[in-house]
């Protein structure tokens, strides 16, 4: 009988809206100041102090219409025992075969996301997705599901669009604790985001505490208490993460 | 005429937004958009253009940032040595019908087992790949392979003991408990927290089984130990079963006890001496397994595996066999050529800019290897690498080193006259023969003797034919372009044709020649160098005399034909506005009314006036000549009449242009062509002229970015003629300019401007359609 009222119960969550189903217990202040983001390249970080995060691309999700692969990272992470890492699944859609997943295929999805939570003293989980419009209610239902799955105490995090921040505010009532606003290879539009992005007030709160620079372009925004991800296009080094540290102190 | 809504290459979805002065409700447009930006591309980096060609020993121009597999081809063609064969991987079923083994294997299992897949088993590589150590990599732990085996086995096992024989559900429970130990804690649901990692063993079998059944469960418990990451057990129990002669399983004990403890070399060792061991070991039982007769069908995996091996303990020796095959072999495989390619990449780094004599180990990599010589020689960086290229092509006088020396030597080496000059004995029919002669122009242009290298110019090919692919001809227009002695000469050669389309971050992966949108793109384009020197190096009578000269195609004439009027405007030149206007009028019908008026303006200021107007009308009016085209840019034909709110309106400010300082790298044709990463004045152009041109960015310059300059002109404009009927429209536009103009780096934010159009509009034209469609204005 219990076990009917707790499907119950579940099944009138899943009805609401994401951000009433399931909330962190762990907001993403408990992460460092700074993270680097470390890419799909041998990368030995074993010196970057435990005031400095790693997050580290754990795998590559291809969806391909109704077929995802799944790539797992094939290179080494070299970190101490006392670096935060975030493990982050960037998901990529074929652009000659739209999304099309059924929603059958969402659990396998979502538990694949999930078991990189499992993996050796990460303590946030991040999702890379550049959805188009037509793939936020997939992109929606997916990160519901995969805030269900992991431990409550564990920030899950998202990488943003700029205009994901400032525009129709797709991002209110995601069940995440952080959404960082990704502020590089933007092309024309790079200045007015920037803008936004020097006085932090972006319309999507979740995008307030944090910011995405990448070391190969100006890299001349405060930080101003927020959240600092770099993304560096080569493999870090000492040189590297100073640059990266002198703009947390900004 | 198309608006750019797309501008980005990384980012999918870009809107575009400003920030809002007031506190009220503001109107964001969010323009979504899809796939990244693709590139429009006339010269290549990493791959040549025609990949299909190259490799049949149509080489093109050989550049030093190709790939080292392309210039592995390039150096066997230019050493008389026919293309390389590179064998077919082994004829399959195609992709879409062959079976998936991972697939049939869940299939089978719970056909015998009536059992069905967990949602641990959703996807294949769920299973297959599993993390290891503490590096956070994954590896293939149970590959195809492993589950084609199984299938087959069950089937046999089917065969001998009977479709629901209580043998075959215990062969199948048992191999299924095997697979369980794949993915590893992290993949599984509910992993055991902490401890160590669980390992699933199938139950020993009781005695007096078939023996069939007795070897079956102890290949099942070492491959269970195998894939549960114990693998010094797993080698073990392998070499029992490669002694025990009964076993069905025993051709495979060696090779996979091999297996095993390459595995332990490369997971479990934790120093290189350890490490080395082990590969030795591994490398003993593989050449166990060569010499074994019965193993024959294990035999060309065991050759591989001692390949990997000898890569890893020996790799410079491996490299020289390698390169040896790639060199004077007659046939290679893909994998011989991912070898080179992961073995150069260890020895001198994954990329195709280095300093040559930063390269690790440098002298082992190229004694007695001229495939490794010349690459490194060709493709280092440096006077080193130039000092080495020319000392073989002295010792050696051949094509393939002529190459190198053309390349790498400077107008100040020494050797240079003696190189171009025997340059000259290339023959026509050398495959060699468009690589000398690009090089040999490039080089005579650097020693100063222009009119050889145009007469040279001349005797080449203006389309493409054998040995001038598309992209070498393009190579060969930007050499022309840069020798141009008029400027009929320069339009002519200013235009290109696209051999490649790819997204600009895309641009260096290994795989991604397979990226392209697959359309035609047959319009011709600017490329890099047009752009930079029609924008910087010639004055505006020359861009005028450019956009009245029929010589361009439309598409590219009226961006010559912008900047030229926008110039105009900004330079008060009336009379070459005048002149640019009636070109631009038959080549944008939309804007001949606003041309109109400033053609026919009674004076000056009026005129002024007019054309401030028709800025304000036209955001596409650049006073830059943009170069190189993206899929979005080749189908604009005109300039735009609205604002486009990702970008793209107007002009910023005049600097000089860089190029090193981009993220996506300096454009190949100035890589190639301009030593110093800047376009040249052209010949033409005389001192006067430069001079000129030179006063006239600087005047640019001080009238900034389009939205200031506009600003400040338009309200002077409403102070001194408040009562001509367009200052509301062109107010009104000013204060919408502003928000959708704020994409120039580096502009003085003087948006005080802003807010006295919007003032003025509202406290002087307060009931004008302007003002009340103009609630906002933006910092």
């Amino acid at each position: 009988m219990r076990q009917w009222v707790l499907v119950g119960v579940l099944a009138s969550l899943a009805l609401q809206s994401p951000a009433q189903a399931i909330r962190s217990n762990a907001p993403a202040g408990s992460l460092p100041r700074l993270i680097l983001w470390a890419w799909e390249r041998p990368e030995d970080l074993r010196g970057i102090g435990a005031d400095t995060g790693v997050a580290f691309l754990a795998q590559t999700i291809t969806v391909a219409g109704e077929r995802l692969s799944i790539s797992r990272r094939k290179q080494p992470l070299r970190v101490s025992p006392e670096t935060s890492l975030v493990a982050v699944t960037r998901i990529e859609v074929d652009p000659l075969r739209p999304l099309s997943l059924k929603p059958d295929q969402l659990p396998g999805l979502v538990s694949v996301v999930a078991s990189t939570a499992r993996l050796p003293r990460v303590r946030g989980v991040q999702v890379d997705f550049d959805a188009t419009t037509s793939e936020r209610p997939f992109y929606r239902n997916l990160l519901r599901d995969l805030r269900a799955a992991i431990n409550r105490d564990l920030p899950l995090s998202i990488t943003a669009l700029a205009s994901w921040c400032e525009g129709d505010d797709w991002l209110g009532g995601l069940p995440i604790d952080e959404a960082v606003p990704m502020l590089f290879r933007m092309g024309p539009v790079d200045e007015p985001f920037r803008r936004l992005a020097r006085l932090g007030n972006w319309n999507a709160a979740l995008c307030r505490g944090s910011l995405g620079l990448s070391l190969d372009e100006r890299f001349d925004l405060p930080s101003n208490s927020r959240r600092l991800y770099v993304f560096n296009p080569v493999p870090w080094n000492d040189t590297a993460l100073a640059d990266a540290r002198r703009q947390v102190m900004r | 005429m198309t608006l750019n809504l797309c501008r980005n290459a990384r980012l999918l979805i870009v809107a575009a937004v400003s920030a809002a002065a007031v506190a009220t409700a503001t109107t964001v447009y969010v323009i979504a958009c899809g796939g990244p930006i693709y590139d429009l591309v006339t010269v290549n980096v990493v791959h040549p253009a025609e990949v299909e060609r190259f490799e049949k020993g149509d080489v093109g121009v050989v550049r030093p940032r190709l790939a080292r597999r392309y210039l592995a081809q390039a150096y066997r063609s230019f050493s008389g040595r026919p293309p390389l064969v590179v064998a077919a991987p082994p004829k399959s079923t195609p992709a879409t019908n062959r079976p998936d083994p991972f697939e049939e294997w869940i299939g089978a299992r719970d056909r015998v087992l009536g059992t069905t897949r967990s949602a641990d088993e959703a996807f294949a590589s769920l299973v297959q790949f599993r993390y290891v150590g503490n590096d956070y990599q994954a590896i293939w732990n149970c590959p195809d392979d492993a589950f084609t085996t199984a299938v087959k086995t069950l089937a046999a096992r089917q065969a001998r003991f009977g479709e629901g024989s209580a043998e075959l559900r215990d062969w199948t429970r048992a191999q299924a408990v095997v697979f369980s130990n794949c993915p590893g804690p992290p993949a599984r649901s509910n992993p055991q927290p902490g401890g160590p990692e669980p390992l699933f063993v199938p139950e020993p079998v009781p005695s007096g089984v078939d023996a069939l059944i007795r070897a079956d469960r102890a290949y099942q418990t070492a491959a269970a130990y195998f894939y549960g990451l114990q693998y010094e057990e797993a080698a073990r129990r392998f070499r029992e079963i490669a002694a025990d002669a009964t076993s069905p399983w025993r051709s495979y004990g060696q090779y996979l006890a091999a297996r095993a403890t390459i595995r332990m070399a490369t997971v479990n060792a934790t120093n290189d001496a350890e490490r080395d061991r082990l590969f030795g070991t591994a490398q003993d039982e593989l050449k166990r397994v060569l010499a074994d007769a019965s193993a024959a069908a294990l035999h060309e995996s065991a050759r591989g595996l001692i390949d990997f091996i000898e890569a890893r303990l020996r790799i410079v020796e491996r490299l020289h066999r390698v390169s040896d095959v790639l060199a004077t072999g007659t046939s290679a495989t893909e994998q011989d050529f991912a070898d080179y390619r992961w073995m150069m990449d260890r020895l001198i780094g994954d990329t195709i800019d280095y300093d040559y004599v930063n390269v690790r180990r440098r002298d082992e990599v190229i004694a007695n290897d001229e495939l490794n010589d010349w690459v490194l020689a060709v493709q280092g960086q440096g006077t080193a690498a130039a000092e080495r290229a020319i000392a073989r092509w002295r010792a050696t006088r051949t094509p393939v080193w002529l190459v190198a020396a053309l390349w790498r030597a400077y107008p100040q080496s020494p050797a240079a006259a003696e190189i171009v000059d025997a340059a000259r004995t290339i023959d026509r029919s050398s495959p060699a023969y468009s690589t000398v002669a690009f090089l040999r122009v490039r080089l005579l242009t650097a020693l100063g003797r222009r009119d050889e290298a145009r007469a040279l110019l001349a005797t080449l090919p203006n389309g493409p034919e054998p040995g001038f692919q598309a992209e070498t001809i393009n190579l060969l227009k930007a050499e022309r372009f840069l020798l141009a002695d008029n400027l009929g000469e320069l339009l002519t050669q200013a235009t290109r044709s696209t051999v490649f389309e790819q997204p600009a971050e895309l641009r260096e992966l290994p795989g991604s020649p397979t990226v392209r949108t697959g359309k035609p793109y047959s319009q011709p384009v600017f490329d890099a160098d047009a752009g930079a020197l029609f924008s910087r190096r010639m004055p505006l009578d020359r861009l005028v005399e450019a956009a009245v000269s029929p010589t361009l195609p439309d598409r590219l004439r009226v961006r010559v034909a912008m900047a030229a009027f926008t110039r105009a405007v900004l330079l008060r030149r009336d009379e070459a506005g005048l002149r640019v206007a009636a070109i631009l009028r038959q080549l944008a019908p939309p804007m001949a009314a606003d041309l109109d008026r400033y053609t026919k303006a009674a004076n000056a200021d009026n005129r002024h006036f007019a054309a401030l107007l028709l800025l304000m009308r036209t955001p596409g009016l650049h006073a830059d000549v943009r170069g190189a085209d993206d899929e979005n840019t080749i189908d604009d034909e005109e300039p735009m009449r609205a604002f486009n709110h990702v970008g793209g309106n107007w002009w910023c400010a005049f600097e000089e242009p860089t190029f090193n300082n981009s993220w996506q790298g300096v454009p190949e044709v100035i890589n190639l062509l301009y030593p110093t990463k800047q376009v040249a004045y052209p010949a033409f152009i005389t001192a006067a002229e430069r001079a000129t041109t030179e006063q006239e960015l600087k005047a640019l310059g001080t009238a900034g970015a389009a939205r200031s300059y506009l600003a400040a002109e338009v309200l002077l404009w409403a102070r001194a003629r408040p009562k001509d009927p367009d200052v509301p429209e062109a107010l009104a536009l000013i204060v919408e300019g502003w928000r959708w103009n704020a994409s120039c780096f580096g502009e003085s934010d003087n948006w005080q401007l802003a807010q006295r159009a919007f003032q003025t509009l509202h406290a002087r034209y307060p009931d004008s359609v302007w003002a009340q469609r103009t609630k906002y204005w933006y910092k």
